[in-house]
């Protein structure tokens, strides 16, 4: 009993020390650019969470809410090319690699190792990324880029020229902590 | 005590997957059923969509006279040497689901303006249609030697409109409508004996959208106008009938079309039908749109 009880001690001060925060604003966006246009598309509806002790993270995006400054180009993407209706959520799950501690205030230079699920096709990724923590305050900033062709989004010739091939994707997401359910 | 070890590792296990615990504390959402029309205009007729906010569609429509029949044939190049209709628009969303609109048309040279508001959105559950309501004013400034006109309201002509429609598949959407015509000025056949024209009059339309793929569809309309005047035998009149082609690119809509009517507003469409189909009095036409951000 004496055995199980201590057992049971460190796995509580296990869960205990596991520091888990959810999101609580992310702003996540896409950039394509070509000679004739550009197209930016924003998110602030996304959904995260970390895990600093098990260092995991996990984002989901919904890809209806996804705001253009052309109604034209959001009907575009959400219809052709995203298509929203077959896919609605986009996703980043991985480990994240090398130090850093939410403890401490400072800019941690990490990677994120996982896989990348958009238009329903998954992707192993490593990307590189920051974990900044200033006054306690965690938060998750990356920039990568993305080849449409890698996860099947086909773009119609008549259009070719304006879209590029690889888009840019910027995430900025801020964290709390949240207490391990 | 066992609860409680239990309890804990559950814990973290449900820990273990962030992806799939970020999946489980999704809010269900109201789902619109979107893009059942590609522009608030089928071919002549009105669809349940209004602008978007922000949005302004210059269209530029034009209707070529008949391939056969009445002033068809190889000495008009079958219809393409005249335009028997040219309307220039400006479609403007006030709101999501608040239009309004002007026009200039040849015909009658009609200056037209339109209210129109998005009553019912199609829901994936629960609403299984969409609505809108709609107004279209048109008025003719066409000189008047004869004074034909001899009040100004006598060049005013309405259509008040409700439009019901659904999108049943990807692919294919419908649509009904059902309007209330109204002139002010009515000209009457100088025979007594023949069926009159009235000043109000009601009518039901039909039109379908089917998707070929993602940027070409089909389009086809038919309205049909009660009363006497217009279903008699001895009066020449033939209900609008027009089919089309969509092609959708970046920022434009464009339509190549035939109709038997050269009419591009719903007064000119339900007033000017002595075009057949039969006789090959149809005419090709075009609807240029451009959309801009503002």
């Amino acid at each position: 009993m004496k055995v199980f009880t201590i057992v049971l001690i460190v796995f509580l001060t296990i869960n205990l020390n596991a520091q888990k925060y959810r999101d609580t604003s992310s702003k996540i966006s896409f950039l394509s650019e070509t000679a004739l246009e550009d197209i930016f598309g924003e998110s602030k509806k996304s959904s995260s969470a970390l895990k600093s002790d098990e260092k995991k993270i996990a984002i989901l995006m919904k890809t209806n809410t996804f705001v253009f400054k052309n109604p034209m180009m959001q009907e575009h993407f959400q219809e052709d090319y995203i298509e929203c209706e077959k896919f609605p959520n986009a996703s980043f799950n991985g480990d994240i690699l090398g130090e850093f501690d939410v403890n401490k205030d400072g800019e941690y230079k990490v990677a994120v190792k996982g896989k990348l699920t958009i238009h329903g096709i998954e992707k192993d990724r490593e990307v590189k990324g920051k974990i900044i923590v200033k006054k306690g305050v965690v938060s998750v900033e990356a920039k990568f880029a993305v080849k449409l062709a890698d996860h099947g989004v086909k773009v119609p010739s008549v259009v070719l020229k304006n879209i590029a091939e690889v888009v840019e994707v910027a995430i900025n997401i801020t964290y709390k902590e949240t207490k391990a359910k | 005590m066992l609860q409680l070890v239990v309890f804990q590792s559950l814990g973290l296990f449900s820990q273990s997957d962030l992806l799939a615990e970020l999946e489980s504390n999704l809010e269900p959402e109201i789902q619109f059923v979107k893009s059942s029309w590609k522009s608030p205009y089928l071919i002549n007729a009105y669809t349940t969509e209004t602008e978007r906010k922000g949005v302004l569609d210059f269209r530029i429509s034009h209707r070529f006279g008949n391939l056969a029949g009445e002033n068809g044939g190889g000495h008009t190049l079958f219809g393409l040497d005249q335009a028997s209709n040219i309307r220039f628009s400006f479609d403007y969303g006030v709101t999501e689901d608040f239009q309004i609109g002007f026009g200039r048309s040849k015909t009658k040279e009609h200056l037209d303006f339109l209210l129109k508001y998005k009553l019912l959105k199609q829901k994936k559950e629960g609403m299984p249609i969409s609505a809108a309501v709609l107004s279209n004013s048109a008025f003719t400034p066409k000189r008047d030697p004869n004074e034909y006109f001899s009040k100004i309201a006598h060049r005013l002509m309405f259509i008040n409109q409700l439009v019901i429609g659904r999108k049943f598949s990807d692919n294919l959407s419908l649509l009904t409508n059902i309007s209330h015509f109204h002139k002010n000025l009515v000209v009457q056949k100088a025979n007594q004996d023949l069926p009159r024209d009235q000043n109000d009059l009601f009518l039901l339309g039909l039109g379908v959208r089917y998707k070929l793929n993602r940027k070409f569809s089909l389009v086809g309309e038919y309205n049909h106008t009660f009363g006497a005047y217009r279903n008699s035998k001895e009066i020449e009149y033939y209900h609008p009938l027009s089919l089309g082609i969509e092609l959708e690119t970046g920022g434009h809509v464009f339509h190549i079309n035939l109709s038997n009517s050269s009419g591009l507003i719903y007064q000119d469409l339900l007033d000017s039908g002595v075009d057949s189909y039969r006789d090959g009095e149809i005419k090709l036409g075009f609807t240029i749109s451009r959309f801009f951000v503002i």
